[in-house]
């Protein structure tokens, strides 16, 4: 295994021209549109905004680009709407029928992971090669249901191996065109992410009791406790994120991550506070700004050429998966 | 003539090569190192202007042309006239005017759809939904309740029977189909009178404890049947869903962390208004009954004496501020 050299200056860093203004023209638009056709222009307006930032951002001069066809976003989305109220109509005059619903979405949740997965890496593409998943159903229930059980059986212990799983899962079976990635983390590296990050939650509540308690200040302790909670999340988040990618290679090239937790927090909570001064209209910039500071911060240590990696013929026209996981929030990625 | 420079790739691989792009009599001509292709503009595929991003062409041999010289691209279509959809869109997407239309536009109708869409369609849903729809709904809103808070009522014979006699005047008071009392003990939700769909109020024993008058009642009641000749119940369900749906399809990609604030804010006014429609309805039967609406105003006040302080944001409280009913049921009372 080909270690990155620390001064190794032969890095590609990823690039973000795009802008805050000129996206938000995109956006408001996006949002007049699908409102003046009652939601049909939603499917154009998400290829919109992915095609731009995926437009925006480059790699050794060479810009990603987005390919999904609006039409069969949109086809998707009335699928999943219809189950959705289908669902809730049934288990309304049947409520026995609900538990029918949740164990049909249990059991075809690793399906719709998988097909989310699959038309969002063939709908990418760079220097036109596309990317792919391949994973069945047998695959996604051995390396992530069965890693997810754990997590009930062992109380919670087994979280970060199952993240672990997760992520070599979806990595592992994605590829650039017919070139596989590779995952050379270990669980171990998580049980310590994720197991310091729980120390330091102990320490963070001793610290904040100790401090309001036996001054009467004791109303303040959930809110002190969820704020410490969440950036102690951040933090686990960015450590992950620079793991994963210090961790992952596509055939000799490696990649390099220089996420920052400070800095993170401090982009997070300005957003957040432009987005909620200015009623919303500041949510665009605060995308631009949050997605220039990630990619910022990412860049490729190649060994030789990006040339050579051959295409995959493989394209996806079924969106369903993709929109029932949009629906329901199950965005899986790195 | 057409001329521009571009990426080339030819989709075998992930070789890419400068190159030079001409358009000549309605053909693309692409020239670099190791290509050299043609096709005619109508085969091509280009993706559509998304302000000064890339432009890419593909080419019917699956090749694929990468340029950020858009402006040329257009006039190759506009020649060609070709995308007159997507320049459109552009267009639109361009320049601040349309922005700041579109900001307007967008405002009015999102301010519009929270303030008189929803509550319009929840209203007129909800009086013609049968029956049975609410019938069920309120058993299982009961029963809910039964299994999370309530316990059986302690009170005495005595005092359910003249809670009752004032219960039966507001239910010939008011002619309401389905109308029944309930009799609860609060435990964690303390004193609270509560109207299910169909026509179910629950009385919580607490709450009668706190009154001086059987009269004082009677002003709970007539509010609480307000709650049910409005139908209430119904509409904040049908409501709150319609918000929280019409959110997601309006914004799509926001986190939902940004999405709940202002969803909260909506749930609040609605129920406050609902408040105020429930204060007018016990108002106008209190009148109607013979009863000083001074009686349920001054219940009012002394139940909330002491709980209301300054911390409380109005925004998110689901009952407009005492003062405000106390003043509106007065008023009403007096018309």
């Amino acid at each position: 295994m080909t270690t990155i050299d620390e001064n190794s200056t032969n890095q590609e860093t990823f690039q973000f021209d795009g802008g805050g203004a000129e996206y938000f023209k995109i956006w408001i638009v996006n949002i007049l549109l699908s409102i003046l056709t009652l939601g049909i222009y939603s499917a154009w307006a998400k290829v919109r905004r992915k095609r731009y930032f995926y437009g925006s951002t480059s790699l050794d001069g060479a810009r990603f680009e987005y390919l999904a066809d609006p039409k069969k976003i949109l086809k998707g989305r009335i699928i999943v709407f219809f189950v959705y109220l289908t669902s809730q109509i049934t288990a309304y005059y049947m409520p026995l029928l609900n538990w029918v619903w949740v164990v049909l979405f249990i059991a075809i949740a690793p399906w719709v992971i998988i097909r989310a997965l699959k038309f969002n890496a063939v709908n990418s593409s760079y220097r036109n090669v596309r990317f792919n998943f391949n994973a069945t159903y047998g695959q996604a229930l051995k390396n992530v249901a069965l890693p997810f059980l754990t997590i009930y059986l062992t109380l919670g212990l087994a979280l970060p191996y199952f993240v672990f799983r997760l992520k070599k899962f979806v990595i592992e079976h994605t590829s650039f065109g017919t070139t596989p990635f590779k995952f050379h983390g270990s669980a171990g590296a998580f049980f310590k992410m994720y197991g310091l990050a729980f120390l330091g939650f102990i320490i963070w509540v001793a610290i904040v009791a100790g401090l309001t308690m036996p001054f009467d200040l004791a109303p303040l302790l959930p809110s002190l406790i969820i704020l410490g909670t969440m950036i102690l999340a951040l933090n686990v988040q960015v450590i992950q994120t620079n793991y994963i990618f210090e961790h992952l290679a596509l055939t000799d090239h490696r990649f390099r991550s220089t996420l920052g937790t400070l800095e993170m927090l401090g982009i997070y909570i300005t957003n957040l506070l432009a987005m909620a001064l200015s009623l919303g209209l500041m949510i665009p910039w605060a995308q631009v700004r949050l997605t220039n500071y990630r990619l910022r911060n990412l860049a490729l240590v190649p060994t030789g050429s990006l040339a050579g990696f051959i295409n995959n013929a493989e394209t996806d026209s079924n969106a369903f998966g993709e929109e029932m996981s949009d629906f329901f929030d199950m965005d899986i990625g790195l | 003539m057409i001329e521009f420079t571009a990426l080339y790739s030819d989709g075998e691989s992930s070789d890419q090569q400068q190159a030079t792009v001409m358009i000549n009599d309605g053909w693309l001509v692409v020239r670099g190192i190791t290509v050299g292709v043609s096709a005619k503009i109508e085969d091509l595929q280009i993706s559509d202007r998304l302000g000064n991003t890339a432009r890419f062409i593909l080419l019917p041999n699956g090749g694929k042309c990468e340029t950020t010289d858009n402006d040329q691209v257009d006039q190759m279509l506009k020649d060609a006239q070709l995308g007159q959809l997507g320049h459109m869109i552009h267009t639109l997407e361009k320049h601040w005017q349309y922005a700041l239309i579109a900001i307007l536009v967008v405002a009015i109708t999102i301010a519009g759809i929270i303030r008189y869409g929803v509550p319009l369609a929840a209203e007129k849903v909800a009086f013609g939904l049968p029956g049975s729809v609410e019938q069920n709904l309120g058993v299982k809103i009961l029963s809910m309740m039964d299994k999370t808070w309530f316990t059986p009522s302690e009170l005495d014979e005595e005092t359910r029977k003249k809670v009752r006699s004032k219960f039966t005047l507001v239910a010939t008071g008011t002619n309401l189909d389905g109308l029944r009392l309930e009799f609860r003990k609060g435990n964690a939700v303390g004193a609270n009178a509560f109207a299910l769909p169909a026509g179910t109020i629950v009385i919580t024993d607490e709450l009668i404890n706190m009154t001086n008058d059987y009269q004082e009642i009677l002003g709970i009641l007539d509010h609480e049947a307000g709650h049910i000749a409005h139908r209430h119940a119904l509409r904040s369900y049908l409501q709150n869903s319609m918000i929280a749906m019409t959110l997601v399809v309006i914004t799509g990609d926001i986190s939902s962390l940004v999405a709940g604030i202002p969803t909260l804010l909506i749930k609040s006014k609605y129920s406050r208004d609902f408040e105020r429609e429930a204060d007018r309805f016990a108002a106008n039967l209190l009148t109607r009954q013979g009863v000083k609406v001074s009686l349920l105003a001054d219940f009012l006040t002394r139940l909330t004496e002491g709980k209301e302080n300054s911390k409380m944001l109005p925004y998110i409280s689901t009952h407009p501020p005492t003062t405000e009913r106390v003043h509106n049921l007065m008023a009403e009372g007096h018309k």
